[in-house]
């Protein structure tokens, strides 16, 4: 088996960097290996950022898991991009790990201009990009108004039905104790189509969000044990 | 794509990439040192761009993680 790590985009991805490094380790510490791979137009791989869409990172996952039986873990969008593949392949990925994942694509996009206003106010920026209405600047990524828009259209409520798996996992991270709303329907859906699924919450700061020193090993630790 | 190597800074292992020009005339080299909170990728990705913009005019260049930031392991 294969164990896939799909990281999150934007900003998220710089800040959960750290957790997916210490996942890897915790993945060695056990015999395993989880690849880590960045999709076209992100972190090490070629390409520009501004080219990427919702395609061409579910196509670099598919590349990636090729033909083979595969696990795949996800953090905030980089879940639901590990879900959206479970709804295209068949009987390749067994398991599904996903960490927070985005189930309403409209409110995520929205959230992300929130936090680029923001910044805009503290820096005195005003988001221009050369007047080509093509793109938005969003966390300092050239970013095109097309990809925006079928991240807009992201909802896993209208997609599990076709979903493709064995098992699914979510980990919920909530200092509040409490399962989101969204994951509980999640799961119920889910356990409706015959999936077997587990929810957990993690007492954890939000990540993916801010670059917390930090050990991680409470999530690291379980998500190892799911995928033994 | 860039796969990081790693070499050893006391009793830390720090992973970084070189990126070198394809003719391998090096006019000059550079060292990308991130921010506090970043890693080896700059904010936003500017170094990985940066770096290959640099490679083709002949710059050499080394991105690496601090210690306890991006692959970088932290002992001490």
């Amino acid at each position: 088996m294969r164990y896939v790590y799909c990281h999150p985009l934007f900003d998220e991805r710089k800040c959960s960097h750290r957790f997916s490094y210490q996942l890897s380790k915790a993945f060695e510490k056990n015999n395993l290996q989880l690849e880590r791979f960045d999709y076209q137009g992100t972190g090490e791989a070629e390409g520009k950022f501004c080219d990427v869409t919702m395609d061409s990172l579910q196509n670099d996952v598919k590349i990636k898991i090729a033909d083979s039986p595969a696990c795949l873990i996800g953090t905030r969008l980089g879940a639901t991009i590990a879900f959206n593949c479970c709804c295209q392949e068949k009987q390749v990925i067994k398991t599904l790990i996903l960490i927070e994942p985005v189930v309403n694509g409209k409110e995520y996009v929205e959230y992300l201009f929130r936090k680029q206003h923001l910044k805009d106010m503290i820096t005195g920026n005003h988001n221009d990009l050369s007047n080509d209405k093509s793109f938005c600047n969003l966390e300092g990524y050239k970013t095109s108004n097309a990809f925006l828009e079928q991240v807009r259209h992201i909802n896993i409520f209208e997609t599990h039905n076709r979903i493709n798996v064995e098992t699914v996992y979510i980990a919920c991270i909530s200092s509040s104790g409490k399962v989101y709303h969204e994951y509980d329907q999640l799961v119920n859906h889910l356990k409706k189509n015959g999936i077997q699924v587990n929810v957990e919450i993690f007492n954890l700061p939000i990540f993916w969000e801010r670059i917390p020193a930090m050990d991680y090993s409470v999530l690291t630790d379980k998500i190892v044990e799911w995928c033994k | 794509m860039s796969h990081p190597e790693f070499f050893n800074s006391g009793p830390n292992v720090l992973s970084y990439i070189c990126t070198i020009p394809n003719d391998n005339k090096i006019k000059a080299g550079l060292i990308f040192v991130h921010a506090a909170d970043g890693n080896r990728l700059g904010p936003h990705r500017m170094f990985v761009e940066l770096a290959d913009r640099l490679k083709n005019c002949g710059i050499a260049s080394f991105r690496f993680d601090m210690r306890g930031c991006g692959d970088s392991a932290s002992r001490k």
